[in-house]
């Protein structure tokens, strides 16, 4: 039975491969057929595959706006960090106390419920008229993208802990501040880290909104330059670049899960 | 136990609405009273009033207070209808079937690290500045969670439940489909909806900040360049309550849809 159900799943899981590169192969063709062999589309509204290759490979010599390509990467992913760093460096403190202490959850509560449900980007003409078009209005759209989902996550996590953890802990003569320390934070590291990543992840769609409206490098800026000078390739560019760095980002964040939150078994 | 949970929640509310009033009576002071703040980078809370008298009966920019906002929730609820409409069904048959999976799946780990927002550009490229580009933009945004969220319910559906069907007798793979997979995934399915939903809205101000004659956004977008941040913070209160009362909306008709879910708290 093992041996016949072996094979089985080899050839199943063949099967799978074929089928998802022959999917992958198949649309690169058809969009390679739709534009260059048929014609249908014209180069202005959806260049082909081989174009959007060599734009790639050209706007890493040649500069766009005030910028090489990998120094439009640059400025993005420089935006992200401060962005994000500073969101975290408020969220996750404000999220463990508001969490231990219970008036301070009751002060800060129903401020956050007000802003909270204002999506980041409806922030971004308030943003700009605050801080002009450079770094501190797209790091203000970015922090407060980044805020909330920390915030949420971190207080949820300290709030919530294992009660029979908390009873075992006193039972064992700890005090309120080893209690914190030793027992609360290291329980909700996990549902922190996940805050963590939700938040990077929010913060790389406000940094391209924000890019969009206002900005004069950056991928965000690529994207809208393609659209507004019609270069479409330029704008593909762009995407599959911001797609490319939100994967590394999330591939990042779960090896730095993996090493803080060793207990955890997947 | 009783008394003093009263009694701590009596408290709560004390501290909340006290927290609140601070905050309006500090805003009040800093702008209006005290003066330390310019109007025009921060107006007192009483203009957002009288400007919300001011755009409800006479029109700004082309339209009412009231026509603006009809005009994003269509825009909005076009596209996150056409997104349930395609992407529930696709979700579910990429978790039944493993060879659409196979075919499917690939294109859509392809696409979907690129944030709905970055495809702007090329939207308005595509189908120009009226409706349909931001219905296009606004569909992707909430198909993915959509698909995503149906076709991993799908997937991971309990094998104990699928046991017990077929233990229970049934014999097609069409009822196993119907009678158990899709109802035991019905709250992972609307969590997905839940979540298209926000990224609709968010996605929608978006669109409607770059290119667009009408809505929240372009309001909001008019009101930076005439420098009237009053009529910003207005529109963002706006989008902010509308986008909560349709998540509250959502999950109100999840809990009539599955009745047997607890529902968490955030």
């Amino acid at each position: 039975m093992n041996q016949r159900g072996e094979r089985i799943f080899d050839v199943i899981y063949q099967e799978k491969i074929f089928l998802s590169l022959s999917s992958i192969l198949g649309f690169i063709l058809i969009w390679h057929i739709l534009t260059d062999v048929l014609g249908l589309f014209p180069a202005l509204f959806l260049p082909s595959p081989e174009k959007v290759f060599f734009t790639v490979y050209e706007k890493i010599t040649v500069p766009v706006g005030e910028e090489k390509l990998f120094g439009h990467v640059g400025i993005s992913v420089v935006r992200i960090l401060v962005g994000v760093g500073i969101a975290l460096a408020l969220a996750v403190p404000l999220g463990i106390l508001m969490g231990w202490y219970e008036d301070l959850d009751s002060v800060t509560s129903p401020l956050i419920e007000v802003l909270r449900p204002i999506p980041p980007i409806a922030w971004i003409p308030l943003a700009i008229l605050w801080f002009g078009i450079g770094l501190g209005s797209k790091v203000f759209i970015i922090a407060i993208g980044a805020f909330f989902p920390a915030l949420i996550n971190t207080y949820i996590g300290v709030k919530f802990v294992d009660a029979l953890l908390i009873r075992a802990a006193k039972t064992l003569g700890a005090k309120d501040k080893n209690i914190l320390w030793e027992v609360v934070l290291p329980a909700s590291v996990p549902l922190i880290v996940a805050g963590v990543r939700i938040s990077i992840g929010v913060g790389m769609m406000c940094l391209v909104a924000a890019e969009l409206v206002a900005a004069s490098s950056g991928l965000g800026y690529l994207i809208m330059l393609g659209g507004d000078d019609l270069k479409p390739e330029l704008s593909i560019t762009g995407m599959i670049l911001i797609g490319v760095l939100g994967l590394v980002a999330d591939r990042v964040i779960l090896a730095v899960e993996r090493r803080v939150i060793y207990w955890k078994k997947e | 136990m009783a008394e003093r949970k009263r009694r701590q929640s009596s408290r709560r509310l004390v501290l909340s609405i006290l927290s609140f009033t601070v905050v309006i009576l500090g805003w009040y002071a800093l702008t209006s009273w005290a003066r330390m703040v310019p109007p025009a980078f921060l107006p007192p809370p009483q203009y957002i009033v009288t400007d919300f008298i001011r755009v409800i009966g006479s029109p700004y920019v082309g339209n009412t207070l009231i026509g603006h906002t009809l005009m994003s929730l269509q825009i909005v609820l076009g596209g996150f209808f056409m997104a349930i409409l395609i992407g529930i069904p696709l979700g579910i048959l990429m978790g039944w079937f493993k060879r659409i999976e196979a075919v499917v799946d690939p294109l859509f780990q392809l696409l979907r690290p690129i944030p709905p927002l970055a495809w702007i550009p090329l939207s308005l490229l595509w189908f120009g500045i009226g409706l349909k580009s931001k219905i296009f933009v606004i569909w992707l945004a909430a198909f993915v969670p959509c698909v995503i969220n149906s076709y991993t319910a799908i997937r991971l559906t309990d094998p104990l439940l699928v046991k017990a069907a077929l233990g229970l007798g049934v014999k097609k793979q069409r009822d196993l489909l119907w009678e158990v997979a899709i109802p035991s995934s019905l709250p992972v399915i609307l969590g997905g909806v839940r979540i298209g939903l926000g990224a609709a809205w968010m996605t929608l101000v978006a669109a409607e900040l770059l290119a667009s004659d009408a809505g929240l956004g372009y309001m909001m977008q008019m009101a930076r360049r005439a420098l009237e941040p009053s009529v910003i913070i207005l529109c963002m209160l706006i989008i902010g309550i509308l986008g909560a009362l349709m998540a509250r909306g959502l999950r109100a008709l999840e809990k009539r849809i599955c009745p047997w879910v607890k529902q968490e708290e955030h």
